[in-house]
């Protein structure tokens, strides 16, 4: 009952926050951009709560249970680094070339310097891999408030669509942005609460000392803190747990550098002095909450053992941390938890849907009208819903890409866009080498190699990318 | 690897093991440091 009444409590704020921000915005830029006036706290915690999905909590602090403490010291690692990089490298000068254009999502600014076949495809790809995308995050709320709530998977998805849907249709990137606060606040203090209850529980330090001594897999007898040995099974069958973890973590948290619903967020800032006032407060927002949240899984050999048969959590690691969150956490507390998880799936569907239907909107359709990115927002939160019912193995293949191809098509053109003058072929080349060879690669060779398609995509795309500067500019 | 037959056991941990641990505690340490350190640096750029 604690958590029905927490849960129906979060969902009318933000509904509420949905209802005033329709009441404020006043026109293009409002519900774009939100007039362009966001302050540090906004756009840091917007940043953080929109990167940080369920997936955050679920598979980010529960694959520690299987992969050891090698998978939570390379993500944390690698996430401190990329928001440090976002912040410093990209943020500062993708802001002064948005005012300087006066573009108001990515792909304008792409098309404003490359031109309009570099425009059009920048917005197909937002469109189709986020719809992808969405799809995979719609599937993780759905199946968290079925057990949360006992309802139906399908209610459970059809909750979180209509909700987001309403907000996000009405009140624009102001409803984004505020509602994406709270959500933030609550995943941050949800993670770091989980933690540090959880070490309190396991009696303080000395959890750490009974870690080490912990053996699993009994036929191999590998170590938690052994690097190189624990991994999904047929990545430890085929002798490459390090090329795996390296790439995965890498892959997810460069994200961060070119994501457009990440870097769109600079833009909307007020000035120059948010941006460097955002480059100290969301590197160590995103730096404790890494350090707290991905470090969870491992400590799970510490309590799932005494009340359960571990090979469940290690089939399915997404169940990890709600049951560690249930045993260390008091009744009225761990509801908070819960709806801090569906909070960091809810403010990332916000974001991918906002920005898919602006761009389809200013981008594909050259359309300025507010009502018509309105009507967008419903159909682009009911596609995805209505593949995440029961999604047919092509679809479940091609959301495993998704967040791969939007990483690798994007970054190099940005880099280049931001720190060089390239010619409109190179460009075009590499986004679309990137796109090609990060799909061939997840089809045809990720499950023999275990290298994330981001990898292979951005070396494609990067080298395209020179050698059409070198031979055909 | 087959997940069958899996058991948690504790016992004591060799000199090799050490260096396991050792190497992921540099890992988090190397982050926690990048983390000042990008705010040090955030820092003086927000008093400029």
């Amino acid at each position: 009952m604690i958590i029905q009444t927490v849960f129906a409590i979060y969902i009318i704020l933000m509904l509420l926050i949905g209802i005033l921000e329709y009441r404020r915005s006043g026109g293009l830029l409002d519900y774009y951009l939100a007039g362009k006036r966001l302050s540090a706290t906004l756009v840091s915690f917007s940043f953080f709560a929109t990167y940080f999905s369920t997936s955050a909590f679920l598979g980010g602090g529960g694959f520690g249970f299987l992969a050891g403490f090698q998978w939570s010291a390379f993500l944390t690692f690698f996430h401190i680094l990329f928001a440090i990089m976002a912040w410093m490298l990209i943020a500062p000068r993708l802001k002064r070339v948005a005012d300087e254009t006066g573009a108001l999502t990515i792909p304008e600014m792409f098309g404003e310097r490359f031109g309009r076949e570099v425009r059009l495809i920048s917005s197909l790809v937002i469109v189709f891999f986020f719809a992808f995308y969405m799809v995979s995050i719609y599937k993780g709320a759905g199946n968290l408030l079925q057990v949360m709530m006992g309802i139906s998977y399908r209610e459970g998805l059809l909750i979180t669509a209509v909700i987001v849907m309403l907000y996000t249709a009405i009140g624009g990137f102001r409803a984004v942005v505020y509602t994406d606060l709270i959500q933030g606040v609550l995943t941050f203090f949800g993670g770091v609460l989980l933690f540090t209850a959880l070490v309190y529980y396991l009696g303080g330090l000395q959890a750490f000392e009974q870690l080490a001594n912990t053996k699993i897999f009994a036929g191999s007898g590998e170590l938690l803190f052994e690097i190189g040995k624990l991994g999904p099974p047929p990545v430890m069958k085929a002798g490459l747990v390090v090329p795996f973890i390296l790439s995965l973590t890498f892959a997810i948290s460069i994200a961060q550098l070119s994501s457009p619903q990440l870097i769109i967020r600079f833009v909307a800032a007020r000035d120059e002095r948010v941006i460097r006032r955002g480059m100290l407060l969301t590197p160590l927002i995103i730096g404790i909450f890494a350090i707290c949240v991905f470090s969870i899984g491992p400590f799970g050999w510490l309590i799932i053992p005494k009340y359960d048969d571990p090979i469940k959590y290690l089939k399915d690691v997404d169940l990890v941390v709600p049951f560690i969150a249930m045993k260390v956490l008091p009744e009225g507390i761990n509801a908070l938890l819960l709806t801090a998880i569906i909070a960091a799936a809810m403010s990332t569907i916000n974001s991918l849907l906002h920005m898919m239907a602006t761009s389809f909107a200013r981008d594909f359709l050259r359309s300025e009208s507010v009502g018509l990115t309105r009507a967008l927002v419903v159909v682009f939160a009911a596609i995805p819903l209505a593949v995440a019912v029961n999604p047919p193995d092509v679809i479940v293949a091609i959301v495993g890409v998704s967040f791969s191809v939007i990483t690798s098509v994007f970054l190099i053109p940005l880099l280049a866009m931001l720190y060089g003058n390239p010619s409109k072929k190179s460009v075009l080349a590499s986004m679309i080498a990137a796109l090609i060879v990060s799909v061939a690669w997840y089809m045809l060779y990720y499950r023999v190699y275990w290298i994330y398609p981001v990898v292979p995509g951005l070396i494609a795309s990067a080298t395209v990318f020179a050698m059409f500067e070198k031979f055909f500019k | 690897v087959r997940l069958r037959g899996l058991r948690v056991r504790q016992e004591g941990y060799s000199g090799c093991e050490v260096v396991e641990m050792g190497a992921i505690a540099v890992i988090y340490a190397v982050s926690v440091l990048m983390m000042v350190a990008g705010a040090i640096m955030a820092y003086r750029k927000v008093e400029i």
